[in-house]
């Protein structure tokens, strides 16, 4: 089903919206809170609230981007998960890898909300000057979380390839976190 | 929260639009542009296609050994845009779902096909401003693109290089592609949203045309040809008919003083009708009289109101909002500091990156009171001596130019006249259909932490930019009213 139509049937209160996001978004969502957290018990929980929470945001939200409405909801619920949890839960996830990695380009002191705010708009100027190729690798490991396994394999490199694209990209962020003094 | 957390939480914030798709998009290879009338050559057939009966008529009566079409393009096949509000809702659904998908395949384009019209625009739009105009000032770079393109695509050596180098294209084949990019992304006649645009060629029968370059014309700048005698007053009556029907007569007091010269030989005439609606609308309640201090002297207009949360920009020397169009781009404001005019802003580095959408100046979620007077302003460019000062110099001359490629055997051709008539209105109007998605859009705005007061009552400049980022027109309003 269209995007337009799925969220026509949001707007309109019915339930079938529900139906139509499991069937088109299910794997896309499951595949996000999966890489999270590695456990598929709880993986389902998190994309099984992320239709309840779709459905309590839809309207007034009406998302241009679908998917990425979806995933977000379930990437942030993965991610409390994650944190209320324990990392030990989750061994052999992406994330404590991806958070390790991060973890290179910034301090370490806690921020202000406002720097919070600062930070995604650095992010999002930061993603903007890399060239598309560049910008998807990134994101695709940590807004996804992919594996390099699994970003090699989606470009047809190889991983060390990929490892040395992301350790180059990261060291930009981290020199344009550093000039910000974040 | 440790730093790093934040950090991936920042990247999950950001905007959506960054983000890749997971799974390879299916690229939809729907062939848009076959019609039953095909780029040919007869008139008959693409007099039809383009012209109502009435005119067809007239044609074929006394006119037909003065004027006739060479090549006329087919533009871009749309699916109307369904009313809200005289259908029920599933009849609705399986409307909007129509015309998304014929959107949806004219936005696919390849990447980097803008790359070239980002250079080229930052050195037109200081080049066409006057610096030191008190006028309005209205101009589409991306009609003139595509008219110049038109241009390289009938000339040959010096002619078309110093075209190309100006578009910053490196070669014919890059130009085409890109051009038919732009054309595609931007073009709408949708009944909600208008972006026509329209190329038109001015050939004198007395020449022999190469059948070939014409129809590329048509192919890939959706440019019409047409052939007559420059001194019958019916092929000047073509020439205004064809520009009224273009433009809904919104030109027309431009048009009427129109004429081709007995002397041409090739004329070249770009035309632009832009409309579109609010996404959020004015209240036209809301709307009243105030004073816009212009630089002669101050004028009561109009002013519209309204208060949005919104993105607010800030440069070194202007403040900025973007006012979004439903399905059709939206309209980018820029108000120059006091003590800055905004013909010295169209040189500036700073803002035109800005208006590239570089993302390179300050920028917060604000709840912003606007006031903007409504304006209905036009202009006629003359291209001649500004695209002379570009750069491009043979093609004005009829002992340089190089027109070979069009195959008239005659090696005396030269572009005698290039202009632009553009005509850009804004109103409360248009936006009632939106009512809707305006409420959506309200409600989900986050709540307001700081609110900001833009009064647009001293010259400023306007951006139209399409929904994939292309400058479509700019604008300069010094008079919001005559």
């Amino acid at each position: 089903m269209e995007d337009e139509k799925i969220l026509d049937l949001y707007f309109a209160r019915n339930d079938s919206a529900i139906t139509a996001c499991t069937e088109k978004y299910g794997a896309y969502c499951s595949t996000i809170a999966q890489n999270i957290l590695q456990c598929r018990e709880d993986s389902e929980e998190c994309v099984n609230d992320t239709w309840f929470r779709a459905w309590n945001a839809i309207p007034p939200a009406r998302p241009s981007r679908l998917s990425v409405f979806l995933g977000t909801i379930t990437r942030n619920l993965a991610l409390n998960r994650y944190r209320k949890d324990h990392a030990q839960k989750y061994q052999g996830s992406q994330t404590a890898l991806c958070l390790d990695e991060l973890g290179e380009c910034i301090g370490k002191e806690d921020s202000a909300i406002e720097e919070q705010v600062i930070l995604k708009d650095l992010i999002e100027g930061f993603l903007r000057s890399l060239n598309t190729k560049d910008k998807d690798i990134f994101l695709y490991r940590y807004w996804y979380f992919l594996s390099i396994e699994e970003i090699a394999e989606r470009y047809k490199i190889s991983e060390s390839a990929i490892k040395m694209k992301l350790v180059r990209i990261r060291k930009k962020l981290k020199d344009l976190l550093e000039k910000e003094g974040v | 929260m440790k730093k790093n957390e934040e950090l991936l939480d920042a990247i999950g914030k950001i905007d959506e639009k960054l983000i890749p798709d997971l799974s390879p998009r299916k690229k939809n290879h729907k062939v848009l542009f076959i019609s039953s009338v095909a780029v040919v050559v007869a008139a008959a057939v693409l007099l039809l296609a383009l012209f109502p009966p009435k005119f067809v008529s007239n044609l074929f009566g006394e006119s037909h050994a003065t004027a006739k079409v060479l090549a006329a393009p087919n533009y871009p096949e749309m699916a109307e845009y369904p009313d809200e509000n005289a259908l029920s809702f599933s009849e609705f659904d399986k409307q909007y779902k129509l015309w998304h998908e014929t959107r949806e395949v004219l936005l696919q384009q390849p990447t980097g096909y803008q790359t070239a019209y980002f250079e080229y625009f930052k050195e037109v739009v200081s080049a066409m401003s006057d610096p030191d105009s008190k006028e309005n000032f209205v101009f589409s770079p991306l009609s003139l693109y595509l008219a110049l393109g038109m241009t390289a695509e009938i000339s040959d050596g010096q002619s078309r290089q110093q075209i190309l180098d100006v578009l910053h294209e490196e070669d014919i084949e890059s130009l085409r592609n890109n051009s038919k990019s732009l054309f595609e992304v931007t073009y709408a006649d949708d009944g909600m949203a208008t972006c026509i645009l329209a190329d038109s060629l001015w050939t004198n029968n007395k020449c022999k045309y190469d059948s070939k370059v014409l129809e590329n014309l048509a192919a890939y700048y959706y440019a019409s040809a047409f052939t007559g005698d420059p001194a019958s007053a019916k092929y000047t009556e073509m020439y205004r008919s064809w520009i009224n029907e273009q433009t809904d007569g919104l030109l027309s007091d431009y048009v009427q003083d129109m004429k081709l010269d007995p002397q041409t030989v090739l004329a070249l005439v770009s035309t632009v009708n832009y409309s579109a609606k609010w996404n959020i609308p004015f209240d036209e309640q809301a709307t009243k009289p105030a004073t816009f201090h212009a630089p002669d002297k101050d004028l009561t207009c109009d002013f519209m109101k309204a208060e949005n949360q919104t993105i607010f920009y800030r440069g070194e020397s202007f403040d900025s909002i973007s006012l979004d169009t439903n399905g059709n781009g939206y309209m980018r404001l820029i108000l120059p500091n006091e003590g800055t005019s905004p013909e010295a802003l169209l040189s500036d580095e700073e803002c035109l990156g800005f208006m590239l959408n570089k993302n390179n100046v300050a920028k917060k979620d604000m709840l912003v009171t606007l006031s903007l007077p409504k304006f209905d302003i036009s202009n006629s460019l003359d291209l001649n001596g500004k695209l002379k000062k570009m750069g491009i110099t043979d093609i004005f001359n009829s002992s340089s130019a190089d027109f070979s490629t069009l195959g008239t055997g005659e090696d005396n051709l030269f572009i005698s006249q290039a202009i632009q008539n553009v005509r850009v209105t804004i109103d409360e109007e248009g936006c009632k259909a939106a009512a809707v998605t305006a409420m959506m859009l309200a409600g989900a705005a986050m709540p307001p932490d700081d609110r900001i007061e833009l009064v647009f009552d001293r010259p400023f400049i306007f951006e139209i930019v399409s929904l994939t980022g292309v400058p479509l027109f700019i604008g300069i309003v010094n008079q919001p009213v005559g």
